[in-house]
């Protein structure tokens, strides 16, 4: 073992490294205060709502690949903001990131993402997609 | 004494008190970070900055929720046992031996005995009044070892103060100025551990909780306001029992901050040999108290005895 | 024998005292014949191991192995050893909102309605899937449209119903109702739950990346 592996200055070294990427002491503790975990990592995307894509095989399986939310969601991020196209790579189903993956499909219909409503306004509410078996009679409409 | 000693001495207590608290709470954050860590796993990290306001977020959930009682229980008993256990629990931190503002006890030792011996009601008829089987057990179980290991403690405490020949705790630090008391009386540190250990019903003998045995032990019918003064009372009396190692074993009060790091120490091991150690089965526990540590506590007590007559 | 011998600790014993296993020797054999008629008890054939309460060990290493074990409790300080170890390691919880947990394609979540690549949706009424649904879940209703087609107007997942056990994504002939992937749909409300078509649809609009992709993945072991 080298000498400076017996000494963690290697771990030395990445401490000054995650500092480094994450902008500074300011935006170490930001993100540590955002995040709860410093990292440091191979931006590998990021999406058209901000989302960074990283990656460091440093770490073990499962810990490997993190998205760090858009500033514009502040504190509020969700796990549901994660698009479709990200999805895959993120869970580990998938090695190539959207951008590389050829067979992803593009169709025109394809809706845009949104992640998920519920207790905001824009929330589903269920109706009833048939008309109403039962027509109630109606007095004002008169046949003769 | 000047109306202004008085004062004074009032704001200390209180400024105590205040601190107390506030390491009480944030002992509960340290236990179980170690006890994460320990086991592979990260302890409570999302509330504040890496968790750090989690005591606190705690305690506002447990004191916003709502206060039941069983309705065939002996309400008086069950309802003050807590509260009597937590005035004991803050009483005995009188004994912090600062050198001014505070009262200073001539006879410490005795204090600290006393009030130890007191909280063994308060534990007993919590599990009593609370009118289940459970309880019940645990409270007998819990009262059970605690007296047997004050017998140790006590004469463990005695070993020490034969050294010094004095019951007051400012002077062990007079008397470890030069070599701590800890290298020259080891076995009895430890042993003095495990009693102190056993006191305050913490892991390897934690009978009054037996978490996958009893449920819960003694305190299974106490709701948030019972079982915050309950879990308080017991973080404190852990805080209390590390001073009081620090004092004896490690050197006693210098007015510097290694005397703090050294008790965070201690209770960091407290919390060490939590995650570490399994319970101990019932019966071995009371072997133990009876049969090994008594006749270690008294031999070591003629030994010390002896040493103080004839050597010193 | 003298007494000395009795009680004192026998040479014979101190000197094989290297292994913990006391080698008895039996009473009629002397160690003045040079050991020939050395009776050696238990035997120290492979198969044999002695079960019953051994002498202790009284070599000088032993007793005070022994005694540092009575005095400072080196096995609990081994122990101890093992835990800090463990506080320094890495601890093994991945930071949920932002690394998951890995999944694979046939994983089964929220529905999704999907459509053909011209836009077109596939679902063509056969009421497969409500037939074979375990917990009667799906509803749907079918008439004509106005193109002559064969198409739902009524397509409802009670979501609560649901148990996500992939049936009726097996029985769509045309691979038109699929469990997508993703989990992360709590309401808060349980109205929210009660999905109808339109819903669904959207959905599959939302996912059809990842969904045709796990298909893609999938599609040769269904």
């Amino acid at each position: 073992m080298s000498l400076a592996k017996f000494l963690a200055l290697d771990k030395l070294a990445n401490f000054f490294t995650i500092i480094r990427q994450n902008g500074g002491i300011r935006g170490s503790l930001y993100k540590l205060y955002r995040q709860d975990e410093l990292k440091d990592g191979k931006l590998v995307g990021e999406d058209k709502y901000g989302n960074k894509y990283y990656e460091n095989p440093r770490f073990f399986y499962g810990r490997n690949r993190w998205v760090e939310y858009s500033d514009k969601v502040n504190m509020n991020y969700d796990g549901s903001q994660v698009p479709a196209e990200w999805f895959g790579w993120l869970h580990y189903k998938t090695d190539l990131p959207p951008h590389q993956d050829p067979s992803r499909p593009k169709y025109k219909w394809m809706a845009d993402f949104t992640e998920n409503l519920s207790g905001t306004t824009g929330q589903y509410v269920p109706y009833s997609t048939t008309r109403p078996k039962v027509e109630p009679w109606d007095p004002k409409s008169k046949s003769a | 004494m000047f109306i202004l000693d008085i004062y004074l001495i009032m704001i200390g207590l209180l400024i105590l008190i205040v601190g107390v608290l506030i390491g009480v709470a944030y002992l509960t954050l340290l236990e179980r970070k170690v006890l994460g860590y320990i086991q592979i796993r990260k302890g409570p990290n999302k509330v504040g900055f890496m968790g750090i306001l989690q005591p606190f977020s705690d305690g506002i959930k447990l004191f916003t929720k709502e206060q039941t009682y069983p309705n065939f229980s002996n309400y008086i008993c069950y309802y003050f046992s807590p509260v009597l256990s937590f005035i004991l629990c803050l009483m005995i931190w009188m004994l912090i031996p600062y050198y001014f503002n505070l009262v200073s006890f001539n006879l410490g030792i005795l204090f600290f005995l006393s009030c130890t011996s007191l909280g063994v009601y308060t534990v007993m008829v919590s599990g009593w009044s609370s009118n289940s089987n459970y309880a019940l057990l645990g409270g007998l179980r819990a009262v059970a070892q605690t007296i047997s290991y004050e017998v140790s403690l006590a004469l463990i405490l005695m070993s020490s103060i034969v050294m010094i020949m004095d019951f007051n705790l400012l002077m062990f630090s007079l008397y470890q100025s030069m070599i701590w008391f800890i290298f020259l009386m080891f076995p009895l540190g430890l042993c003095w551990m495990s009693s102190s250990l056993a006191e305050t019903n913490r892991t390897p003998f934690d009978f009054a909780e037996g978490e996958s045995e009893l449920v819960s032990g003694f305190n299974v019918e106490y709701s948030s306001g019972g079982f915050v003064l309950i879990f308080l009372a017991e973080y404190s009396s852990i805080l209390f029992m590390s001073l009081l190692f620090t004092l004896i074993y490690l050197g006693g009060f210098n007015l510097s901050i290694f005397f703090y790091l050294k008790l965070s120490l201690i209770s960091f091991l407290f919390v060490w040999v939590r995650g570490t150690l399994p319970r101990y089965r019932y019966d071995k526990l009371m072997y133990l108290s009876w049969k090994s540590y008594l006749p270690v506590s008294l031999n070591f007590l003629l030994f010390f005895l002896g040493f103080k007559v004839f050597l010193i | 024998m003298s007494l000395a011998k009795l009680f004192s600790v026998s040479s014979r014993v101190r000197a094989t005292g290297a292994s913990s296993l006391v080698l008895r020797h039996a009473q009629y054999s002397t160690p003045s014949d040079g050991g020939k008629t050395e009776m050696v008890y238990p035997p120290n054939l492979p198969g044999y191991k002695y079960v019953n309460a051994e002498d202790p060990n009284m070599s000088m290493k032993e007793m005070s192995n022994r005694a540092a074990q009575t005095l400072f409790w080196t096995e609990l300080a081994r122990g101890f050893a093992v835990t800090l170890a463990h506080i320094f390691k890495e601890p093994a919880t991945i930071n949920y909102p932002f690394e998951k947990g890995p999944l694979s394609p046939r994983f089964r979540g929220e529905h999704a309605l999907r459509r053909y690549p011209s836009g077109e949706e596939r679902c063509i009424a056969c009421k497969l899937c409500e037939a074979i649904c375990p917990a009667q879940a799906i509803t749907i209703e079918a008439e004509e449209r106005k193109d002559g087609s064969r198409r739902t107007t009524r397509y409802d997942i009670d979501m609560t119903k649901c148990i996500y056990c992939g049936f009726c994504q097996e029985a769509c002939p045309v691979d038109a109702i699929v469990e997508g992937p993703n989990f992360e749909f709590s309401t808060e409300t349980h109205e929210e739950l009660l999905y109808n078509k339109e819903k669904l649809l959207s959905n599959g609009d939302k996912w059809e990346s990842e969904i045709a992709t796990n298909i893609r993945a999938d599609h040769l072991y269904r």
